[in-house]
């Protein structure tokens, strides 16, 4: 098997006296598309904020090809090679759809303020492929069409696509999506399981939190189930389907069922 | 012995600063206002008293009364014109507003009032009593009784009644309050008056102290806002407890390093605070934004 | 050649020839004026307009970089070309001193204390008088002359002083616009706009506001050494709370965040505190009505609502 990508150990998230992620341990390898599902409040999130420097951790390792993460603030993290996307659509709400996948590319950008300044060959350069590249992702999400449409004034299923376009600007490894699907209708969730298939096509490892049990089903390698901050279970669709830890979990809510 | 006098004409000096950090940390933790008018109500206040008292001869202790309710009447108009209707704009387009508005008060007041300085002639006696071996001007001594019981009837207000545990509650949460039937319009108009009357009586109290003029309010908004940060967003006992502070600092600022800078020393231990611990001395974390 | 080069190249065509279709002393010194606040006006609006924090204390860089500027000539016989220099580099200082501490503050506690040490250096520049001679201000602030061979241009009269302003405010305009259309620019938005996603993209918003705020005083503060050597006096009010407001009222009466937006509100902010004189005494009070007036309906700017009224064809860009 090829060396984790994403190797978390011991994790220990606290608030106050709350503890929302509780020692818990899982791998991510290169190209899987893997899923972290769990009851509401089982830290999934939690866990993103973890892995991508928006909350400390107080306990654990975060090792991301070998180096560790744990106290690196998130755009140190992002340029490791690590994007995520928001439960609560995050973007630029003033920006052009254009902009906002421009400001994704900040990155690949490498400009000094004396480029800028003095307008040089290297800054027209780095503008231009900046364009080009954004123009590419556009395509990729299939948002070309409204590249110049106010990113606020997007329809909600296409604001999510445009949040995936930014996070993807940043050229990751690994992607982070919090809930991609939520409140997508049924075709916009086919098209956003296939843009999830057409990325992991292009090397890019796909971790997910979703609550979508058919989407899950349907699209991940692997699946990390999370219980009030624990993991109890780790295997395949078909493993986690039958395992009665995650069906006790999940008592009370219909399999397949839970998409908002 | 000089030193306990310092320290004592601060608490004083303190003691009215108290009043206006209070109605500040109220406006500022309930209502989400950064209320640059604030020292525009103290500055009301003491010129109000001026025209009921030095210029109408009525009594004194009525003049103060008449004067914060003046201002209070003030504040409500400017709270039901101004702040309502903006409530559900930005931040900075409320503090930007209030800044306007404070420039109006204060070129209003120049027009109605000139902008000679005047000064209000304490009624009681101008001779210092000592005891052991401390001096008391009776005009100081009724400002520190006047502002403790004041801020002793503001807390009485705030524990005690229903109209004070629905501040409380509006503070912690906004929402929860107004699900819980908490008239919201009520609790703001509310607050901003009785925010508006504490700085109207910290200014009429201090009227006869200072001279008065129409910019006074500048310097006492800025230093009403080092109280409320340095005592921490929204807490009553910060407030009183900075405004004691930042009274006895500038006392014995003044007394020992030199007057002249005597009114940058708030903002000193207000950079201070906000490096060392921003949440301010018995702040909870929670932003202004 | 798009409208927007069109424009500009008409504006500077305007610009460069005012001063001989103008020749009342009068109007030569408002251009001056517009010319120097519009530097002001520029450098927040870097910092309002682009990264949206608000600092109602310019008039600090711009009082520092005043009176840096004529110390250094009065005591120590530089000329203004060094002071221009002094006061960059003066103000920039300053700038990263108020920017790291500035950065754990947002919102309003940034307000205050952008006002809190505004005050602070009035203060100062009041109480310390054996350096700045307190409220009796300096005075002799002279401008430089410069001999080219057989001809010498004298920076204290009106019309070179205005070329050479002009020429700072086109420096500036063209440093905003190669700002803007940069990395740096779609970072210092992004903190506006989102912070928490353009720190999931790898912009370090931390050093990005520190780099606006820096760049932001070191403007302000050549604004206020041109200032301090074409008024020639100086005294402690190149502090004023007024001069920060009217600097906020320019950045966003022509409108926040564009380009041609300080310009146009410096010359709107540098003449109505002029044509209020009719009001005399009530002079400041209507300028309050028309602060809180354009705060409260035209928080777009006159730029915005303009255009609107006009329905030229323009691209709804950003804010």
């Amino acid at each position: 098997m090829a060396a984790e990508l994403l190797d978390v150990n011991h994790l220990t998230v606290r608030f106050g006296g709350l503890t929302a992620v509780n020692d818990v341990d899982f791998s991510i390898y290169p190209d899987e598309i893997v899923s972290l599902i769990g009851p509401n409040g089982a830290g999934k999130t939690t866990t993103f904020n973890a892995v991508t420097g928006f909350l400390r951790t107080h306990a654990g390792s975060i090792a991301f090809e070998g180096e560790e993460l744990a106290h690196l603030k998130p755009h140190q993290i992002a340029e490791k090679g690590i994007t995520r996307t928001f439960q609560i659509t995050s973007l630029f709400p003033h920006l052009l759809v254009l902009e906002n996948i421009r400001t994704g590319r900040h990155l690949q950008e490498r400009v000094t303020l004396w480029d800028v300044l003095f307008n040089t060959r290297r800054k027209r350069r780095v503008e231009e492929e900046t364009r080009e590249k954004a123009e590419d992702i556009l395509n990729f999400i299939g948002l070309v069409g409204k590249k110049e449409t106010i990113a606020a004034s997007l329809p909600y299923g296409e604001q999510r696509l445009l949040e995936i376009g930014v996070a993807l600007a940043a050229n990751p490894k690994l992607l982070l999506l919090d809930e991609p699907s939520a409140g997508l209708n049924d075709t916009e969730t086919q098209g956003m399981k296939e843009l999830i298939r057409r990325m992991r096509a292009k090397s890019i490892t796909i971790l997910l939190v979703e609550h979508d049990m058919k989407l899950v089903m349907g699209l991940s390698d692997r699946i990390i189930v999370l219980n009030f901050g624990k993991k109890i279970a780790t295997g395949t669709p078909g493993e986690i389907k039958a395992n009665p830890e995650v069906i006790k979990a999940y008592l009370g809510e219909r399999k397949g069922d839970a998409k908002r | 012995m000089l030193f306990v006098q310092y320290v004592l004409n601060g608490l004083i000096i303190g003691g009215a600063y108290a009043l206006i950090g209070i109605g500040l940390t109220l406006i500022l933790g309930i209502m989400n206002v950064v209320n640059f008018a604030h020292g525009e109500m103290y500055m009301l206040g003491a010129y109000f008293l001026f025209t009921f008292f030095s210029k109408m001869g009525l009594n004194f202790f009525l003049s103060v009364l008449l004067a914060i309710l003046t201002v209070m009447g003030v504040g409500f108009l400017f709270e039901k014109g101004i702040l309502k209707p903006l409530r559900r704009r930005s931040i900075d387009t409320v503090m930007l507003s209030m800044i306007g508005l404070s420039m109006f008060m204060q070129n209003i007041a120049m027009l109605i009032w000139t902008p000679v300085p005047e000064s209000i002639k304490s009624p009681l006696p101008m001779e210092t009593y000592t005891l052991g071996g401390l001096y008391f001007l009776p005009q100081r001594i009724l400002v520190i009784c006047a502002a403790l019981l004041l801020v002793l009837l503001t807390h009485l207000l705030l524990k005690k009644t229903k109209v004070g545990k629905a501040m409380r509650a509006t503070f912690q949460d906004l929402e929860a309050a107004s699900l819980m039937g908490i008239k919201i319009d009520r609790i703001y108009s509310f607050t901003f008056v009785l925010g508006a009357g504490l700085a109207a009586a910290s200014g009429a109290l201090l009227g006869p102290i200072f001279t008065v003029h129409p910019y006074i309010g500048n310097l006492a908004n800025l230093k009403a806002f080092a109280i409320v940060i340095i005592g921490g967003l929204g807490s009553f006992a910060g407030a009183v407890t900075a405004g004691l502070l930042l009274g006895v600092f500038e006392s014995l600022g003044a007394a020992y390093v030199s007057s002249g800078y005597q009114d940058a020393v708030g903002f000193i231990l207000l950079i201070i605070i906000l490096i060392k611990r921003p949440t301010g001395l018995f702040g909870k974390v929670r932003q202004l934004r | 050649m798009s409208r927007t080069r069109t424009g500009i190249l008409l504006a500077l065509g305007v610009a460069l020839i005012y001063p001989i279709l103008i020749t009342d002393p009068y109007f030569l010194h408002m251009a001056i004026l517009v010319g120097i606040y519009g530097l002001l006006a520029i450098s927040l609006n870097l910092l309002l307009g682009y990264t949206g924090q608000l600092s109602l204390g310019h008039a600090a860089f711009f009082g520092v970089g005043a009176y840096l500027s004529s110390l250094l000539f009065l005591n120590l016989g530089i000329s203004m070309w060094g002071g221009l220099v002094l006061a960059l580099c003066g103000c920039g200082a300053l700038g990263f001193f108020v920017a790291k501490l500035a950065f754990k503050l947002r919102g309003a506690y940034f307000v205050i204390m952008t006002i809190g040490i505004a005050e602070v250096l009035k203060l100062v520049a009041l109480n310390w008088v054996d350096l700045t001679k307190g409220p009796m201000g300096l005075t002799d602030i002279a401008a430089p002359q410069i001999s080219l061979g057989w001809v010498t241009i004298d920076f204290g009269q009106k019309v070179p002083y205005y070329y050479l302003v002009l020429f700072f405010i086109s420096l500036s305009v063209i440093l905003q616009h190669r700002l803007v259309n940069s990395s740096f620019g779609r970072a210092f938005v992004s903190i506006r706009e989102n912070e928490d996603l353009a720190e999931s993209v790898g912009i370090d918003c931390y050093k990005y506001l520190v780099t606006v705020v820096i760049i932001s005083s070191s403007i302000a503060g050549i604004a206020g050494s041109l200032y301090a050597h074409y008024v020639s006096f100086i005294d402690p009010g190149v502090f004023a709370f007024f001069i920060s407001v009217n600097a906020v009222m320019m950045a966003i009466g022509g409108g926040q965040g564009t380009q041609a937006g300080p310009i146009l509100g410096a010359i709107l902010f540098t003449l109505i505190p002029e044509w209020l004189r009719i009001f005399g005494d009530a002079r400041m009070a209507v300028y309050a009505l028309i602060v809180i007036f354009m705060v409260i309906f035209m928080p777009r700017g006159m730029l915005y609502y303009a255009s609107q009224l006009l329905n030229l064809g323009k691209k709804s860009h950003g804010r």
